[in-house]
């Protein structure tokens, strides 16, 4: 279930088995944020809007990205760490769409 | 204090709104029931776009979805408008589900016009009785909530929908009844869910449900994205129909799931159901009101006014940005989540006590401004 | 009849409505309260519907022709699309794609608008200033044949007569049956008929239409005793040959502007068929 957002966090991941953020307000690109408890920090590398997602870790191109410690989709091309992730470079692995 | 005050039926059910429905047993009967209501002073009309067409194959689903909404127990007393003696019967089904209904019937008043007076005298008669009968504590144990979720962005799983979870899950620890819907929006979510089925044969059924939704879009051969998500959900953050799924299930909390129920049908006990309906906005709620909700829970990221002829339905915004540009529509803002000024838990304790608010009496955004959208449901196309 | 008998109104492409309606059409079910209160302007005409989220395909596209097609029918003057803005049906691109087909387009968003007294409040000036257009704008004499009149029956014997009078009288026809009559009122209105007559079978009562004048011809005896108010005519006794000349002179005489039964009870229905379940 989703952690408790403290005041002043900038993003948040839901789960430890996540490999993308939430950002929780417009992020600017070179924006340092901290994935939870590895020590590992990730720089954005393009503005990411409030409420869209950053990828924490490097995605191979058709790895599942995980978000709520869960599948939420495939992604249909390579995703650097700190990239945007959603509909340009991923696709439900669930159900049609342009690239199934 | 957590008692409601209802109004207690003779079907041994209990509503927290006491209204006079005027319900067209068909679209030609519609302008009649919405002329009726104009001449009633408060009575409510609900029409729709189903013919009753001799061999329908849809009929048996629309009848028992009519039947179901104006045997709501938030609802005194239906004047059925039927067109024709044909129409009778659904007037037949409403009254063995132990509601008071009346019935005017077009054929026998030459038409539109001439039904009018008729019906409206029926109204002004119901609404009378309805006057009567004075709001009395009603136990928490008979309320149902229906949790639905509309026009979503990616903060409807963050915040809004875990705050919801919350106060679903005191209501069921209360003794009363919640129901989750919207099956397209569960793909995904399917094993997180029939993990608290309280059987593995629910747990079962569960997944079924949502798999065989999955194969209804294959077979259909379409791409998907537009309609799930959608163009907002896209705008919104939401990449995926999992991604939706995910955070739409959090609506349910953490409490154990009892069944599964068709789509406008009742449970039998209290506890946390899923209704197989689509997830569309309309079709869900009314779904969800004729399987007796008393109450719908919404929440929304991109803002929709929508709400019941006949439940109140409390709009709960993902973010305050939404809040604050679409005053008059949504009643309570989880957007303070965002920012760390409110946590989860405070703002689903707030639904819950909004909630019984609302079961005293408070009226939502939605019944202020009169919305009263409404769909049938259909499932047959060759 | 007289080619100068026939009157209505003239537009950009060549069509002549035989009304000129200011129709305030919902992109999307959402909307459809905003639509609702707008329409009680005098003279307004307002859709109430179901559709516009979560159609798929084949439904999605027709969905999207149904509602273009309504909103360019020659009876509608001006047209108002309220949408919500999240909506499959994109009320801003169904307005756009409009507005490259017609004047008078207007479109009022809710969400951008800021919920729904904005909303109201945008519209309303709207549907005031597009009224006031309307309104200066007077009846003019039409060419014969530009009036096209939908039939919503094709298997009744009284069709093909019916056609031939209405082609006679300068009336070019189009038969349309689906599984709905509303459906049919729909896909006539979409196809450009500027009005309709409905052929009413056994156990039918009358449907009108947003968009065309409907008139309504009794087929059943017991029906038409019954609902006498509702129809226009009944066609139940004498040759198919008088019921036909007698519908096509009705006709005429809505062309002209007067009311049919439908539009003096202010029954505005729109039944939109579905090809695919809604997701």
């Amino acid at each position: 279930m989703t952690g408790t957002i403290t005041a002043g966090a900038r993003v948040l991941i839901l789960d430890q088995a996540d490999n993308v953020a939430v950002a929780l307000t417009d992020l600017p690109r070179g924006e340092v944020v901290a994935t939870s408890g590895d020590g590992v920090v990730v720089a954005t590398v393009e503005p990411i809007q409030a409420a869209h997602k950053l990828a924490i870790r490097p995605i191979a191109a058709g790895e599942a990205v995980i978000k709520y410690g869960e599948a939420i989709g495939l992604a249909h091309a390579a995703i650097a760490a700190g990239a945007h992730v959603h509909i340009h470079n991923v696709s439900s692995g669930r159900l049609p769409g342009p690239h199934r | 204090m957590s008692e409601l005050l209802g109004y207690p039926r003779d079907s041994g059910r209990w509503g927290i709104r006491n209204h006079v429905l005027i319900l067209a047993a068909r679209a030609a009967a519609n302008r009649a029931a919405e002329l009726i209501a104009d001449k009633s002073g408060g009575a409510i009309a609900v029409g729709h776009e189903w013919e009753a067409r001799p061999g329908d194959a849809d009929a048996e689903l629309i009848v028992r979805t009519l039947v179901g909404f104006a045997a709501n127990p938030n609802v005194g007393g239906v004047v059925l408008v039927a067109a024709t003696d044909a129409d009778r019967e659904l007037a037949d089904e409403i009254a063995a589900r132990g509601q008071t209904v009346e019935t005017v019937v077009m054929t026998e008043h030459g038409g539109t016009l001439g039904t009018v007076d008729a019906g409206a005298e029926l109204a002004r008669r119901l609404s009378g009785a309805a006057a009567r009968c004075r709001p009395q504590p009603m136990p928490l144990t008979a309320l149902s909530v229906g949790l639905e979720c509309g026009g979503s962005d990616a903060w409807s799983g963050i915040t809004a929908n875990p705050a919801l979870g919350i106060a679903s899950d005191r209501l069921i620890a209360a003794g009363a009844t919640a129901i989750l819907a919207e099956v397209p929006e569960l793909v995904g979510a399917e094993r997180f869910l029939a993990s608290r089925a309280v059987t593995p044969d629910i747990g079962r059924q569960v997944i079924a449900l949502i798999e065989g939704f999955e194969r209804s879009v294959r077979e259909l051969g379409v791409d998907i994205r537009g309609a799930q998500p959608t163009p907002g959900n896209i705008h919104g953050g939401l990449t995926t129909i999992e991604e939706k799924s995910l955070g739409a299930a959090r609506k349910a909390g953490t409490a154990p799931i009892q069944g599964v129920l068709a789509y406008a049908q009742a449970p039998s006990r209290p506890g946390l159901y899923i209704m197989d309906t689509p997830g569309h906005d309309i079709e869900q709620m009314v779904g969800l009101v004729a399987g007796g909700c008393q109450a719908i829970a919404f929440t929304t990221g991109r803002g929709t006014p929508t709400g019941s002829p006949i439940a109140p339905c409390l709009k709960i915004s993902t973010n305050s940005r939404i809040y604050e540009r679409m005053p008059g529509d949504i009643d309570l803002d989880a957007g303070g989540i965002i920012d760390g000024s409110k946590t989860v838990e405070s703002v689903g304790d707030a639904i819950f006590e909004t909630l019984l608010e609302i079961g005293r009496g408070r009226r939502t955004c939605s019944e202020l401004r009169g919305n009263s959208e409404f769909a049938i449901r259909r499932v047959h196309y060759d | 009849m007289r080619s100068c008998d026939l009157t209505g109104y003239p537009r950009c492409d060549g069509t002549a409505g035989v009304r000129n309606l200011m129709l305030v059409l919902p992109s999307v079910v959402c909307a459809t309260q905003v639509a609702r209160e707008l329409g009680k302007a005098a003279g307004a005409v307002a859709i109430v519907h179901q559709h516009g989220c979560l159609h798929v395909g084949d439904d999605l596209a027709h969905t999207e022709r149904m509602l273009v097609g309504a909103a360019l029918n020659p009876n509608i003057g001006a047209v108002l699309i309220v949408g919500l803005g999240c909506e499959t049906v994109q009320g801003a691109s169904l307005a756009r794609t409009l507005s490259e087909r017609r004047p008078r387009v207007d479109y009022v968003g809710i969400q951008e608008a800021g919920g729904t007294a904005q909303a109201l409040a945008q519209g309303r000036a709207i549907v005031d200033g597009r009224l006031a257009q309307l309104s200066a704008t007077p009846r003019v004499a039409l060419e014969r044949g530009t009036v096209r009149v939908g039939i919503d029956r094709a298997g009744d014997p009284l069709v093909e007569p019916l056609r031939e009078a209405l082609e006679t009288r300068g009336f070019p026809t189009c038969v349309a049956e689906t599984a709905s009559v509303g459906g049919a009122h729909v896909e006539l209105a979409a196809a450009g008929m500027q009005a309709i007559v409905s052929l009413c079978g056994p156990g039918e009562p009358p449907l009108g239409s947003a968009i065309c004048p409907v008139i309504a011809v009794a087929r059943d005896r017991e029906m038409y005793l019954a609902l006498a108010d509702d129809f226009d005519l009944g066609a139940i006794e004498g040759t198919h040959r008088e019921h036909a000349q007698l519908i096509a002179e009705t006709v005429a005489s809505v062309c002209a502007g007067e009311p049919t039964a439908a539009e003096r009870r202010g029954a505005l229905d729109f039944v939109l068929q579905r090809l695919a379940v809604t997701m």
